[in-house]
């Protein structure tokens, strides 16, 4: 086993990287053995895919497949062995497809195919023990003993990063958004990136492709959501449980929340959000509903505690997914989509009746608790037709600088810095957040200035699109760069998604953001110093020290 | 009194002082950054442990400093093939650390306090041969410090005056004190103007004439002390006044030998190492401690580098994640989730 791409991957002074029995997601040694089989196998269909292009051949089917598998190796997605079986038989049936279809039509046109590299001819071993022998051939850091660990880091840049865009392609296209284009930037990268290249130049390039491909990703989804669910709209949530029984639907993935809001009419059932489900609540088409009572609970990482205390049944619809038999709530636990634990039931197709049934068979909440408001929907339109009023403040002096504190939560204690640096930001500044991470501060008060709420909840990780744009106006209104914008970014990271939102923002060429709790610990020094000295990305340090250098700036 | 000794466990003190007192005998000064002042009844001893060759090794020894110091002082002969005599004496060095239980015993003054007679004086007869003289010469002292109204008789046999541990002290005693009469027998008194010869009975008579009116303590070699004894029942000597040092403490010798084991032994045989850890460490800790090459990466009970097989005794562990239950089933632990309880063996990786 030998995986790094998470913010709690192992670092010692002489191990980096989780190497032995069970990663600290609890994933074990087979499961990642096999999952790096799957990339493999993965990076095998893209080779072929990217190829089958130069012959005008174009297969939906796998185009929109193949990042959703990919995806199911992201953090705290998947930890079922037969689920990365199934992916990886479906990759090696795609595999040879395609290339028979390119092998004939390269006949058919007459042309001679260039000599194939490995990832092309593998053949996936029939047996899962001889696949599982044959992974530590295909580790994600293969070549070490060889390879300078730069280029080792680079190629985990990319590929975690692609990854965390293959995330965002997948919940895209549940919302019926794709664009070969993309793909086909996709495959290309994928392929190139399972011929094992070493250039340095070359894969810091690709990782920049990658932001901007990624950039392009997020627009697509955002589209996806605000045409089947309408623009966010400033909205209050209760975070407060009410009585009655209840379904809680945690993850990313709006259209699973909206079958099981439609399947739950005149049930009874009260719906509820978790983690990164909570923006949906400023959709109008999801708000709607009556009985999407409210939020309950908080980020990820508090999930066992907190799922094992919901009186109702759960349902996963993406990262992140902690062992649920730490809590004995397994039995009314349901996955969907790429999502698995051994044992756990899994939902296929959008029939949600075994969802709804548990939950009728669960006590649900015997009490109404006092209510909690929160306010969230600030998406980029909100944001846009705010802007005017943002912009006069600004001019008035009444607001000197904005803050984005958002990006992933996590068990470590240093991401109690979030907590603090929002409380102890200048009463006239202004604070966008996203992704769970908002959790560390969401439910504190922050006043408002004149009337412009001083705490803008701008949606789910993937809404860093409509930071952005918020950005990008600004910029316009002040005539001024991005980077020269009163605004500073301060990210916090956990799994690959975050990896290639910072990708993107490297890409569109902002500058000084503060990232933390932790560095990736598949960067080496050198690349965080070409990274720092390219973007200025900053570790942070202690809330007095960088909100000082932020505000004195 | 520390919370330890309240718990009859032993605490850590570190060796201040060390000087020869003779050729083959040192005394050292143990001392506590904590306590400033250390009680005890004089003629006590404490346990003393420590470590040698990676085993802790326990032996009693007299204190023959004076209550209310801020050390304590003990005093070690070198016994012929005595371990732990033999590292005091040639390796024990300023600042070292040893293991010291509390002070024990009830051959001491207070507790075995001297009788007076009617002209209120109170006559005691110490006799001590080698690093016997140890006790005694701590309630001689403590008595005569505190003025108390005690006439001392103190016979002290030795080989010469250079075996004759606080030989100095005892002859100036002997000169400013009028109640202090040292009795000293050399094997060899060539220079010094002492009696030469081997205790005898006739030889204890005739040197203390009023024996009969003295308390007597005792405390030599075992063969001595058997010797005295058997004289004095010989002479009729009411024996209610006999007191003898038996290094034996108030507690009872089954609690002493629980106490003492608050270390316990882990074998790993594959690098021919034994090692010691306090009860209740943590096996990962005292592994690493130790030098030895097990990897612990996460030290949470998550990742599995630190699995290792218990082939002899058990630890309590707290955790088994990262382990199948075939693993369980013989005998791996994860080394940072378990703790020490019981001498074990062990298998690294």
């Amino acid at each position: 086993m030998f995986c790094i791409q998470c913010e709690q991957t192992i670092q010692t002074p002489t191990v980096q990287g989780c190497s032995f029995t069970q990663g600290m997601c609890g994933k074990t040694s087979e499961v990642s053995d096999l999952q790096d089989v799957l990339v493999y196998s993965l990076q095998g269909v893209s080779y072929w895919a990217d190829l089958a292009r130069q012959f005008d051949i174009i297969d939906d089917e796998i185009n929109q497949w193949a990042p959703k598998a990919f995806f199911s190796t992201l953090t705290n997605v998947n930890f079922d062995p037969e689920r990365v079986l199934a992916f990886t038989r479906q990759a090696s049936h795609y595999h040879q497809r395609l290339k028979t279809q390119v092998e004939a039509a390269a006949t058919l046109a007459n042309r001679t195919l260039e000599p194939q590299p490995a990832v092309a001819h593998f053949v996936l071993p029939d047996d899962a023990d001889a696949i599982l022998a044959f992974a530590p051939e295909v580790a994600v850091n293969r070549g070490k003993e060889t390879l300078h660990e730069d280029v080792i880091g680079l190629r985990l840049l990319c590929l975690y990063g692609l990854k965390g865009a293959a995330a965002y392609m997948e919940h895209a296209r549940v919302l019926e958004q794709t664009d070969n284009a993309i793909y086909a930037e996709y495959h290309e990268i994928m392929g190139w990136l399972g011929r094992d290249p070493d250039e340095l130049n070359a894969l810091l390039d690709c990782s920049m492709r990658i932001g901007l491909m990624n950039y392009k990703v997020m627009e697509m989804l955002d589209r996806g959501e605000t045409s089947t669910f309408g623009h966010p709209v400033p909205t209050q949530v209760n975070v407060k449980p009410i009585k009655g029984k209840c379904i809680l639907v945690s993850g990313h993935d709006l259209h699973d929340l909206e079958k099981i809001l439609q399947q739950t009419e005149g049930t009874g059932i009260q719906v509820y959000t978790n983690g990164e489900m909570l923006p949906a609540h400023g959709y109008p088409e999801l708000n709607k509903y009556p009985h999407l009572a409210g939020n309950y609970g908080s980020a990820w990482q508090n999930q066992q505690k907190e799922f094992a205390n919901f009186p109702g049944a759960i349902v996963m619809t993406s990262n992140c997914l902690l062992n649920p038999n730490i809590g004995q709530y397994a039995d009314r636990l349901f996955t969907r989509s790429i999502v698995g634990w051994p044992g756990v039931s899994h939902v296929d197709g959008d029939d949600f009746s075994a969802v709804i049934d548990c939950a009728l068979a669960q006590p649900g909440f015997q009490h109404n608790e006092i209510e909690q408001m929160i306010t969230v929907g600030f998406g980029h339109n909100a944001l846009m037709s705010a802007a005017p009023a943002v912009i006069d403040e600004v001019k008035k002096g009444n607001i000197r600088h904005f803050f984005l504190v958002g990006g992933c939560d996590g068990d470590k204690a240093e991401r109690s810095y979030y907590t603090d640096f929002t409380a102890q930001a200048p009463d006239d500044t202004v604070i966008l957040t996203l992704a769970c991470g908002k959790f560390r501060f969401n439910k504190n008060q922050f006043g408002d200035i004149n009337g412009i709420p001083r705490l803008l909840d701008v949606g789910q990780c993937n809404d860093a699109y409509s930071a952005i744009q918020l950005a990008l106006a600004l910029a316009k209104e002040f005539d001024c760069g991005i980077n020269e914008l009163p605004l500073t970014l301060v990210l916090s990271w956990f799994e690959q998604k975050a990896i290639v939102i910072l990708l993107t923002l490297f890409a569109l060429g902002v500058k000084g953001i503060y990232t933390g709790p932790t560095a990736p610990a598949f960067l080496t020094d050198n690349l965080l110093a070409i990274i720092q000295e390219k973007f200025d990305m900053r570790a942070i340090s202690s809330v007095d020290a960088d909100m000082s250098a932020i505000l004195a700036a | 009194m520390f919370s330890e000794w309240e718990h009859n466990q032993p605490v850590e003190m570190t060796c201040i002082e060390k000087w020869a007192e003779t050729g083959d005998c040192v005394s050292i000064k143990l001392a506590h950054a904590s306590l400033a002042r250390f009680s005890f009844k004089p003629g006590q001893f404490v346990t003393l442990g420590v470590s040698i060759a990676g085993q802790s090794e326990f032996r009693a020894y007299s204190i023959s400093s004076q209550p209310d110091e801020a050390y304590i002082q003990l005093t070690v002969k070198r016994v012929s093939n005595g371990k732990v005599s033999t590292f005091i004496v040639d390796q024990l060095e300023v600042g070292h650390s040893v293991q010291v239980m509390k002070p024990s015993g009830a051959f001491n003054c207070l507790d075995l306090a001297p009788r007076p007679s009617e002209d209120g004086i109170a006559k005691v007869l110490l006799i001590s041969a080698g690093c016997g003289i140890t006790p005694v010469y701590t309630m001689a002292q403590y008595w005569i410090n505190q003025s108390h109204p005690v006439d001392i008789e103190f016979l002290h046999v030795a080989k010469s005056a250079a075996h004759t541990i606080y030989f100095d002290q005892l002859a100036t005693l002997d000169e400013q004190y009028a109640q202090f009469h040292l009795r000293l027998l050399l094997k060899d008194a060539t220079g010094t103007p002492y009696p030469q010869g081997r205790l005898t009975s006739d030889w204890l008579m005739q040197r203390v004439p009023d024996l009969q009116d003295r308390q007597v303590y005792l405390c030599g070699p075992e063969h001595f002390m058997c010797d005295v004894k058997q004289w004095l029942e010989q002479a009729q000597f009411d024996m209610a006044d006999f007191h003898q040092e038996s290094f034996i403490p108030a507690a009872t010798p089954e609690a002493i030998s629980e106490t003492v084991h608050t270390e316990v032994e882990i074998e790993v045989p594959a690098f021919a190492r034994r090692l010691t850890a306090q009860h209740g460490a943590v096996l990962a800790d005292a592994l690493e401690q130790a030098g030895l090459p097990v990897i612990v990466a996460c030290r949470s009970g998550i990742c599995g580098s630190c699995k290792c097989k218990v082939t002899r005794g058990s630890v309590n562990t707290f955790s088994q994640e990262a382990l199948t239950e075939q693993e369980v089933a013989q005998g791996y632990v994860l080394a940072c989730s378990s703790t020490l309880s019981e001498n074990i063996g062990v298998d690294i990786g």
